[in-house]
């Protein structure tokens, strides 16, 4: 009895096999025939996730597969790279990084994986610049005034960043290199409540993304000092390039890249898919409510600002971490 | 006397082993534990990375060794509590291990569906189950409808196989 | 503005769903709600937000399901409550354990609610006075009677609290970033994580005790039990009302948080209880305690997002998303211009516990009879979502290795009689604290005394008083419960 009904199994099994293996024969259709991956190097609920989300549940409609996202946090964003790294360069499985994370961290850290030879850029989704700001009480009423109180004592003024070689670290750290003055650099766990601890009076100065700080300036719980970008984003408030601020470090730029060594076809259709998305009404306004501007930069075009990036980052680095 | 002794080794053990990984961590920490990175020559942070771990290295060593003491002086305080397990839990504690262990490295080079599925027949087997039908309802279902659930609904991947992953696609009719 | 019938339809959705979600370990309400996000942009914003709010609190509740039913906190926030929900399973009282906990959650969350209405803006002030050094003293002081409350023995206690401790400092450093007990191993680069630890540690023993005992004889329709008498909920409103209390003032210290506040509403539930060794022994008020205090936190985190549009963590993050998305821009002004909407929307926050009452005490039946379900089948269903879970919390398969071998230690330190609750506390509690101390240490700019003597009175008075404190609740402890 026992053993009709192991044969009964077996023949079950090889029959389930089977259809399995024809599936696969047929399978030779074109790509994408499964549901694609986008792993973020990120934890759930920051603004990569909620970007992702918009992505993926538009995005299905051009790709005819769904788009499955995979949060994976970890050692600053190394765990979720490395692991599309080891993925197989078939463009299932996509990373969706900032700049930071892609070109910065390998010239701070030893790297389980090379940024530059591993992954090729898709598509730079859309960028975010930001904004030096105080409380709207400081007694610094310009950048200049900030540098000048800065330089009277060092580490006397405090600055709230969201981590280490974060979006706002590598900011401070560019002033600091290019002015030559010392800031008080104090961590805090993300951008809110770095901001928080400026509005309590705990830090003297920090930054944020104008998308996320619209209602403070205009309550005048806020004051902007210097925004990022050689234009201006407010009236009479200066860049830094103006500042003597210089190379692309005020800019957090959201990135979809693949293993390099993907099919080029595969490459063209998602590149056809984001492109496409641009011409999308839902998509278009789902990232406007988030705050968000669409500036998508195809694959080549992004590359060469990658290669622009690690050659900076390479130089700020080495000029700070001594 | 010699019943107590035997019976609050496992605390013993447990209290010995975590006092010598504590003192030989305390000893190696500079190996341990990388030096800080620096910013304009100053450390990157404020406080020394191995400021916490020697805090807590040293009370966990110490009150250890003061725990070791204690029930050298006080006697075993739980002699009673520890039941003998008997020859047949052992083996079936045993082949709970080896089928987890088994599960755990399966996972990723067979997928979430064959490896959850020769699991949880052992783990059938194992519970005294001897109706196929049972098995492979709870087996090969089971993991499927988890799959899909998880990557559908949820929208997040656990492994799987690619030639299972097109299958489960074209079942859906994507 | 009224509100509307869809609000309440959609809000019960979210709640329900909420709820089929948070039950799975692993797959948690935050996936949920970030998923979901872009669905509630379409809907109007005393519809959209109620959704979303919805799954949040039908999430948390979903938690302590698996918590109480197979001993598998999915959070760490739902760890208190396993510890007596799995015993009153065990007793055959695992309807009377979720009413429990669906009572005590729903009315700590409902009065945190109201008073974070009354009160919205004494407490955005009061949320200014907390910053790094007060956050640190809160930590050290929670861990201080976590310590003191757990066991019988405390020195066992914080023997295990320190091999926590010790625990959440494998990997990256926060603060800097450098390695620290890795061996050089990547796969050790990003620490350990908390799922595979508290799956390993709660819910592996206990399946390993039902596959060695090999029980199948398990008596199904006493295991369900009855629900909760009105004599029962009585006896646990006292510590359901201090645990509110407890659980709102922990919401106002930004980053504390629920499982402070469960741990915090656990000890304190136990410690003036006259019979504390029943805690840990199945005891309702447990149930109640943890319940009641890690909900009560759900309406101050809201004010920091409300007033000044700063999010203090991710759920909040999901919820500024929704609020920009519908043009109600959180901030100083929010109130003068959308007022309307906004108390709309917290008024709806207050119906939704009023439905979850009903959607929660209606779903319990079905959620308490899986443990009825064949032993043979249960466990190995169970221990795929134990796997699953553990997945997908970083999608790592080394992850399920450190499932098996903390399964392994929760089986050792079992039959070596050492509580993994302090462990695990100390886990959780590690990073933040050394987070904020290191902080703090920054702020000083090297006058440390000069600091916490002119700046940060509260702070250091609570550091100074934190280990008396912790010696009166021992000696207390000590006196009630002889030996």
């Amino acid at each position: 009895m026992f053993k009709a009904s192991i044969r009964k199994t077996t023949s079950l099994l090889v029959a389930a096999g089977m259809a399995l293996g024809l599936s696969v024969g047929m399978a030779q259709a074109e790509y994408p025939e499964k549901p694609i991956t986008m792993v973020i190097p990120l934890g759930p609920g920051g603004s990569h996730d909620l970007n992702a989300r918009v992505i993926t549940s538009v995005i299905p409609s051009y790709i005819n597969q769904a788009m499955i996202v995979r949060l994976t946090p970890g050692a600053g964003g190394q765990k979720g790279t490395q692991e599309v790294a080891k993925a197989p360069a078939d463009g299932y499985t996509l990373l969706f990084s900032h700049n930071y994370i892609d070109m910065l961290q390998q010239h701070v850290e030893k790297l389980p994986y090379d940024p530059m030879k591993d992954f090729i850029p898709i598509a730079r989704i859309n960028f975010a610049p930001i904004a030096v700001v105080v409380r709207g009480d400081s007694p610094y009423n310009t950048f200049e005034e900030l540098i000048a109180a800065a330089k009277a004592k060092p580490g006397g003024v405090s600055m709230a960043h969201s981590g280490n070689w974060g979006a706002l670290f590598v900011p401070a750290a560019q002033m600091m290199k290019s002015r030559g003055v010392q800031f008080n650099l104090v961590p805090y766990k993300g951008g809110g409540p770095a901001m928080q601890a400026l509005l309590s009076g705990d830090a003297d100065v920090t930054m944020g993304f104008p998308a996320t700080i619209g209602s403070l300036l205009q309550s005048g719980k806020l004051k902007v000092l210097t925004t990022s970008g050689p234009e201006r984003l407010y009236d009479g408030v200066p860049t830094f390039t103006e500042a003597g601020v210089e190379g692309d470090v005020g800019f957090m730029h959201r990135v979809v890249l693949v293993r390099s060594g993907t099919p080029a076809d595969v490459v063209k259709k998602l590149q056809d898919a984001f492109t496409a998305l641009q011409g999308d009404k839902t998509y278009k306004n789902l990232l406007k409510r988030l705050g968000e501007n669409a500036d998508l930069m195809l694959g080549d075009e992004y590359q060469k600002l990658r290669d622009e990036q690690s050659v900076s980052y390479k130089a700020l680095v080495e000029a700070i971490t001594k | 006397m010699r019943k107590t002794i035997r019976r609050a080794a496992p605390e013993v053990l447990t209290i010995a082993t975590l006092l010598v990984t504590s003192v030989l961590a305390l000893v190696f920490i500079n190996y341990l534990v990388e030096p800080p990175k620096l910013l304009f020559g100053r450390s990157l942070t404020a406080i020394e990375p191995s400021l916490f771990p020697l805090i807590v290295l040293a009370l966990l060593a110490g009150l250890c060794a003061i725990l070791m003491w204690m029930m050298r002086t006080a006697g075993a305080e739980t002699a009673d509590s520890v039941e003998d397990l008997s020859g047949e839990e052992w083996r079936r504690g045993m082949a709970f291990f080896a089928i987890m262990i088994c599960y755990a490295l399966t996972m990723a080079p067979f997928g979430f569906l064959i490896a959850s599925a020769i699991a949880m027949i052992a783990m059938s087997l194992l519970m005294g189950t001897r109706s196929i039908l049972q098995i492979i309802c709870v087996s090969v279902i089971g993991p499927m409808l988890l799959y899909l659930a998880a990557t559908r609904l949820l929208a997040v991947a656990l492994p799987e196989l690619n030639a299972i992953e097109v299958f489960y696609a074209r079942l859906l009719g994507e | 503005m009224a509100l509307r019938v869809d609000t309440f339809v959609l809000m019960s959705l979210g709640l329900f769903g909420g709820m089929l979600v948070g039950a799975l370990p692993g797959f948690t309400t935050l996936m949920a709600m970030a998923i979901l996000l872009p669905v509630s942009f379409f809907l109007d914003p005393i519809v959209g937000i109620p959704f979303l709010l919805g799954i949040y609190k039908g999430g948390i509740f979903g938690g302590s399901i698996p918590a109480i039913l197979v001993s598998m906190p999915g959070t760490g926030a739902a760890v208190a409550t396993s510890r007596d929900g799995y015993k009153l399973t065990q007793q055959g009282k695992s309807r009377k354990a979720l009413d429990i906990a669906l009572f005590s959650s729903v009315i700590g969350d409902t009065a945190s609610d109201i008073f974070t209405i009354l009160m919205i803006f004494p407490i955005a002030f009061l949320v200014m006075l907390f910053g790094p050094p007060e956050l640190f003293a809160v930590l050290l002081m929670s861990l201080i009677i976590i310590a003191a409350t757990s066991g019988s023995n405390p020195l066992k206690s914080l023997v295990m609290m320190m091999l926590g401790l010790w625990l959440s400092f494998v990997g990256t450093d926060p603060l800097g970033g450098v390695e620290r007990f890795t061996f050089g191993l990547f796969d050790l680069k990003s620490g350990i994580p908390l799922l595979p630890m508290l799956i390993g540690v709660f819910a592996i023993p206990e399946l390993a005790a039902v596959v060695m005992r090999n029980e199948k004889a398990r008596q199904l329709s006493a295991l369900m039990g009855e629900r909760l008498s009105r004599l029962e909920f009585k006896r646990c409103f006292k510590t359901i009302c201090r645990s509110t209390v407890l659980g709102t003032s922990i919401g106002i210290v930004p980053g504390l948080g629920q499982v402070v506040a469960a741990m915090m509403g656990y000890s304190a539930a136990k410690n003036a209880s006259s019979h504390p060794e029943t805690f840990g022994e199945g005891e309702l008020e447990g149930v109640a305690a943890a319940e009641a205090a890690n909900n009560a936190v759900n309406g101050p985190t809201m004010v920091p997002l409300l007033t000044l549009g700063i999010p203090g963590d991710n759920v909040t993050a999901i919820l500024l998303g929704a609020f920009v998305a519908q043009g109600l821009r959180p901030g100083p002004q929010l109130f003068e211009e959308q007022g309307a909407t906004v108390f709309a929307i917290l008024i709806a926050m207050v119906f939704a516990n009023m439905m979850f009452v009903v959607i929660g005490y209606l779903s319990i039946p079905f959620f308490s009879r899986l443990v009825t379900i064949k032993v043979s089948i249960l466990i190995p269903v169970v221990m795929m979502f134990a796997f699953a879970g553990a997945f997908v919390f970083r999608s790592d398969s080394v992850d399920l290795i450190m499932l098996v071998a903390f399964g392994l230690f929760g089986i050792i330190a079992k039959y070596a009689r050492f509580d993994v609750m302090p462990m695990v506390m100390g886990f959780i509690l590690g990073p933040p604290l050394e987070y904020a101390f290191g902080q703090t240490v920054a702020m000083t700019n090297g006058d440390f005394a000069g600091f916490f003597l002119t700046e940060r009175i509260g702070a250091m008075l609570v550091l100074l008083a934190s280990p008396l404190i912790g010696y009166l609740l021992w000696k207390r402890m000590r006196k009630v419960a002889p030996g």
